[in-house]
């Protein structure tokens, strides 16, 4: 059996052009989500906000307005200007949206999106501060010697943010569990290969094979292995790459990473293996129902988006725990934010169980050693 | 035409094979369109952020916050015990939760440091609304404190529930149906950057594969029919095809947007995509004729149509991504596309004015098209004279 | 009685390949399987190997059912199939070393034996070429290779020539000589009647999945009516001079084109001699002239009233 494991080990390393892609494809993408997320907590790269002003007599009545708008030199590009050219500027979108005065502050805009709704914060905040501050003066007429404005100006935090885990819910990271989730179902093409060649009905090898004495089961297993042994080593590398170059976090399990990974390399192997030994199509059409299901298992995982498998929860749940690549998510991110392992494990128990069904079909299905037509 | 005819008869052959990559895709992209936008909240009519709010206090002062926060914020009924507050935000069920400890009103009341306990998914935007709004609330408390006597609680309670009622106005100069139609819209047609993308690269190169055996390669030289002559039919079958494929996406929108898609903005919408569709099939050209392994053209694909999408604001908008980024991807046709579509799903009117920097993206996607067209061929050039 | 079929019926969705086919081969022949393409031969084969479902009849081998498992059996079993069987990731060395390891565990006799194979059908050149580097008739020797390394006592070949050079050819035919020498029961099917003819003992004719004839080379051909086919030249052409010729004791057929006069006698002694009187008589110029003896063609086209070749031409 180790002749056969041996030799299917080389027949798969030296398919250059696979050996190539299913390391380089990963790597490739984990750079690209990095880089397209490197900027999401980052404040510093916030630019300003460009808006216009509409000069009135009302806003000249309302000096507080502008010495607000002041305050904040950071947040907006301000244009003083009249409503007309306002409007202008708005309609050739050289200024996010424009403030007039009406009987109070007015935001015209002209679609919804993160700048506009800060502006829309800026005049609440402004416009209930306003309010405030009008109820003291009724109040305490004197306040304004007494410092309002001052207190006014002043912004008090009253959060303590404090840790309830071992790690912060995180979304970024989702992405990367996603995709080694889709890179281990990659290794599905490596199972189709290996029924592929020992397949009478397949391949001319796969027909000679069949007329040795070896047992079936054992060359199963060993051309398994193979494509297993195979994968392993680039999820691993796919992983040692994250960790040390992109620096995603895994938390620091060294045990349990390497299990959640030789589960879910086994998971992509065995699915690829299920979905060829059970079809009788052509290998196009194979190739097409691996790419098809890995690409909506992924997607469903959270891969495109993340809250789509937030989505999933809520709505289908049962779902969420029929998808492999959900599974093979869920295991990293619950080794990462965690402290228990019992849904480590329940993660890991439930690919065990995909991975025996998986196996148990392509036996049996091999099993059949006379075919009807070669 | 019999080369023509040819490249059909596989595609027919492989017809199986391009539903299920039609079909999964698509039903990718409009799942995510019908899903809701972007991974970032970025819409106006906020959807409401679940969360949860222990109050150990309850005071006046307290109840008026929760109420405040139920503006923007959804309650959700949690226990207050770590494991299913871990749970909870593991699954989503909330994205924030804050907690009220005792005797927090009297201190704020008496001008002492008082604070809340927060816990939430960090750097979201949900966070930064939510703690906006409780900051917005307790500084308005303390201003009345400070410069009011003899404030009871409940006084206070109503007052900042006064305040807080009071909005600016805000007029959108357009209608909220278009509004929300041209967004959504503009989103499903850059989904498309990725979903047409991976059809296009998947279903030419199973094709071209055939073409490229070297057996037959030779066979067909020996043929009466030119190599250009070739070339070309080949070249219009993979342009028939990319046509077809371009139909049946835009057939989707049609199904989800109805009349919308003939406005000028919806066909803009669509002419900007058929751009877009040759500038990926170039593409596609080029790589079916460097990669021939069936297993690593899927992965050729994945990483050219998801990566490119990824970089070019396709699933992170292009606001949130930083100049690098940008810039990195403006090697990609995927970001001129994205960037039109974006465009004109803000415009006001569709002008002529307004028209000129997406016929100028347009440009520059056809630019794509022509140079990775110029280099398959150069490409197969340098193949042929390597082999004599 | 290494293999004994009986009554093999197989169908392929209506149409039927194997009709009540039955086969005897003996210990130390080479028995030939000769027919048509599309006669079924490459199916009786895979049934024999049990690959391929039958709808009735028994197979046994070394007196025993033939079954999938039947792994003791596969043991003694070499099979060079029609199509080469090779692995492209794998040199030459090393697709004789898989396929050998199958049937020999230890690794030291399988070295030699991987040796000997290579030294066999002289590959040594070509030992860490790949696949896709070989010529046709490279990779059908390397094919053989193979099959024989293990040294099985049974050795079936499925049209092992087809698209080969006549070198490789020949080095073939010599090879399976060889191996039957050393005591290799050997079964080889083909459509090309020459190579039948010259290397088998016992001949089994198929056509449309039954047996139409069994036994030597001689006895088939003594099966039939055909004696020798005469060819001879002749420029000086008058028309009656061909009923004439159609007069003579023993022929059977007598036709004249292109200038050559194609005569088919049926058995009998000195028809070549009668034949050239004649022509001396009526003094008729000859060119050259061939005489042959009858082929297995003969033997077909007379059972079947086909050509072996004809059915190369339309079918499959």
């Amino acid at each position: 059996m180790l002749h056969i494991y041996k030799y299917r080990l080389k027949c798969i390393i030296r398919d250059k052009q696979m050996v190539f892609w299913s390391l380089l494809f990963p790597i490739i993408l984990a750079v690209l989500f990095n880089l397209a997320f490197s900027n999401l907590s980052k404040s510093e790269n916030f630019k300003e906000i460009r808006i216009a002003v509409a000069e009135n007599d009302e806003l000249r009545g309302n000096p507080q307005f502008t010495e607000a708008l002041n305050s904040v030199p950071d947040l907006f590009d301000v244009i003083y200007t009249s409503k007309a050219d306002a409007e202008k500027l708005l309609e050739e979108d050289d200024i996010r949206g424009y403030i007039y005065f009406d009987q109070g502050p007015k935001l015209v805009v002209k679609r919804s999106g993160i700048n506009q709704s800060i502006l829309k914060a800026f005049l609440d905040d402004y416009v209930q501060t306003g309010s405030t501050i009008e109820r003291i003066m009724e109040k305490n007429p004197a306040a304004l010697q007494g410092g309002l404005i001052d207190s006014v100006s002043e912004r008090n935090s009253y959060l303590r943010e404090i840790s309830h885990g071992k790690a912060e819910p995180d979304t970024v990271v989702n992405y990367f569990y996603a995709l080694i989730a889709m890179a281990c179902l990659y290794g599905s093409f490596s199972g189709l290969k290996e029924v592929t060649a020992l397949q009478g009905n397949l391949s001319f090898q796969g027909a000679r094979v069949n007329v040795t004495p070896v047992n079936k089961a054992r060359m199963i297993a060993a051309s398994i292995g193979a494509a297993v042994t195979y994968q392993l080593f680039v999820i691993t590398s796919h992983i040692l790459f994250l960790v040390f170059v992109i620096k995603v976090d895994f938390g620091n399990q060294m045990f349990y990473i390497a299990l959640a990974c030789l589960v879910s390399s086994v998971t992509g192997v065995t699915y690829g293996t299920f979905i060829s030994s059970v079809n009788r199509k052509s290998e196009g059409v194979k190739i097409g129902i691996l790419i098809g299901t890995s690409m909506i298992m992924s997607f469903l995982s959270g891969m495109m988006f993340d809250k789509m498998k937030y989505i999933i929860n809520s709505k289908l749940p049962i779902l969420g725990y029929l998808n492999p690549a959900n599974l093979i998510t869920d295991a990293f991110y619950s080794l990462y934010y965690y402290d228990t392992h019992t849904r480590f494990f329940t993660n890991i128990g439930l690919l065990c169980g995909y991975i025996a069904f998986f196996g148990a079909v392509t036996y049996l299905s091999l099993r059949r050693q006379k075919y009807a037509s070669i | 035409m019999q080369v023509y005819k040819a490249f059909f008869r596989i595609i027919q052959k492989n017809l199986l094979q391009i539903i299920i990559y039609v079909f999964v895709f698509l039903a990718v992209s409009i799942s995510l369109t019908i899903a809701g936008v972007n991974p970032v909240q970025t819409e106006f009519t906020q959807t409401k952020i679940s969360m949860a709010f222990f109050d150990y206090d309850n005071s006046s002062l307290s109840l008026g916050l929760k109420n405040h926060l139920a503006k923007t914020g959804r309650m959700a009924d949690l226990a207050d015990e770590a494991e299913s507050i871990q749970d909870a935000l593991f699954f989503r069920e909330i994205e924030y939760a804050l907690r009220v400890p005792q005797g927090f009103a009297e201190a704020l009341m008496s001008g002492e440091e008082a604070y809340i306990e927060k816990i939430s998914v960090p750097a979201s935007v949900s966070e930064v609304y939510l703690d906006n709004a409780v900051n917005k609330y307790l500084n308005t408390a303390r201003i009345y404190i400070s410069n009011t006597e003899g404030l009871s609680q409940e006084e206070l309670a109503d007052y900042i529930a006064a305040d807080m009622e009071k909005s600016a106005k805000v007029e959108v100069n357009r209608e909220i149906e278009e509004l929300t139609l041209s967004q959504k819209a503009g989103n499903h047609y850059n989904y498309m950057a990725y979903s047409l993308f991976a059809v296009l690269i998947l279903g030419v190169s199973s094709v071209m594969l055939v073409f490229q055996s070297q057996d037959l390669k030779n066979r067909n030289l020996c043929s009466p029919i030119t190599l250009r002559n070739m070339n070309f039919q080949l070249i219009l079958g993979n342009i028939s095809y990319a046509v077809l494929a371009w139909m049946v996406m835009n057939l989707s929108s049609i199904f989800m947007f109805g009349s919308f898609m003939f406005t000028a903005k919806g066909l803009l919408l669509m002419a900007n995509s058929l751009i877009f569709t040759m500038a990926a099939l170039s593409i596609s050209f080029l790589i079916s004729i460097l990669v021939t392994s069936p297993g690593a053209v899927s992965a050729a694909a994945n990483v050219v149509s998801l990566g490119s999408s990824f970089i070019s604001g396709v699933f992170v908008p292009q606001e949130l991504l930083s100049d690098t980024v940008l810039r990195i991807s403006s090697f990609t046709p995927a970001y001129w596309y994205v960037k039109s579509n974006n465009d004109i799903a803000g415009m006001g009117e569709v002008t002529a004015m307004s028209r000129a920097p997406i016929f100028n993206n347009m440009l520059i996607i056809l630019g794509f098209a022509a140079a990775s067209f110029t280099i398959a061929l150069v490409i197969t050039k340098q193949r042929r004279i390597k082999k004599q | 009685m290494v293999i004994k079929v009986e009554n093999l019926v197989k169908r392929y969705d209506g149409l039927i390949a194997l009709d009540h086919f039955s086969l005897e081969v003996r210990e130390g022949e080479i028995f030939g399987l000769l027919g048509p393409n599309g006669s079924g031969k490459t199916t009786a084969i895979n049934c024999i190997l049990s690959l391929l479902k039958y709808d009735k009849g028994t197979i046994e081998v070394y007196g025993r059912p033939m079954t999938p498992d039947a792994y003791d059996i596969k043991r003694n079993i070499g099979i060079i199939m029609q199509n080469v069987a090779l692995f492209d990731e794998l040199t030459v060395y090393e697709n004789i070393d898989y396929f050998c390891g199958l049937y020999i565990p230890d690794r030291k006799k399988r070295k030699e034996l991987v040796e000997e194979a290579i030294d066999f059908v002289e590959l040594n050149k070509f030992r860490n070429f790949l696949p896709k580097k070989l010529s046709g008739g490279l990779l059908r020797r390397l094919n053989i290779a193979c099959g024989i390394a293990h040294k099985p006592s049974l050795i079936i070949l499925d049209e092992p020539t087809v698209a080969v050079d006549p070198q490789s050819r020949k080095k073939i035919l010599e090879g399976i000589k060889e191996l039957n020498k050393n005591g290799a029961t050997v079964v080889y099917t083909s459509h090309y009647m020459e190579e039948v003819e010259e290397i088998c003992t016992r001949i089994a004719i198929m056509d449309k999945g039954k047996v139409i004839a069994l036994g030597t080379k001689d006895e088939l051909k003594g099966m039939i009516h055909s004696g020798e086919k005469v060819t001879i030249e002749i420029f000086d052409y008058s028309s009656n001079i061909l009923e004439e010729v159609r007069s003579i004791p023993h022929i059977i057929t007598a036709e004249y084109t292109d200038n050559l006069l194609v005569a088919r006698f049926s058995k009998g002694k000195n028809n070549l001699g009668v034949l050239l009187d004649y022509l001396r008589s009526r003094q008729i110029e000859t060119g050259r002239i061939y005489s042959e003896p009858p082929t297995l063609n003969d033997v077909f086209l007379e059972i079947t009233g086909k050509e072996l070749r004809d059915y190369a031409k339309g079918v499959q």
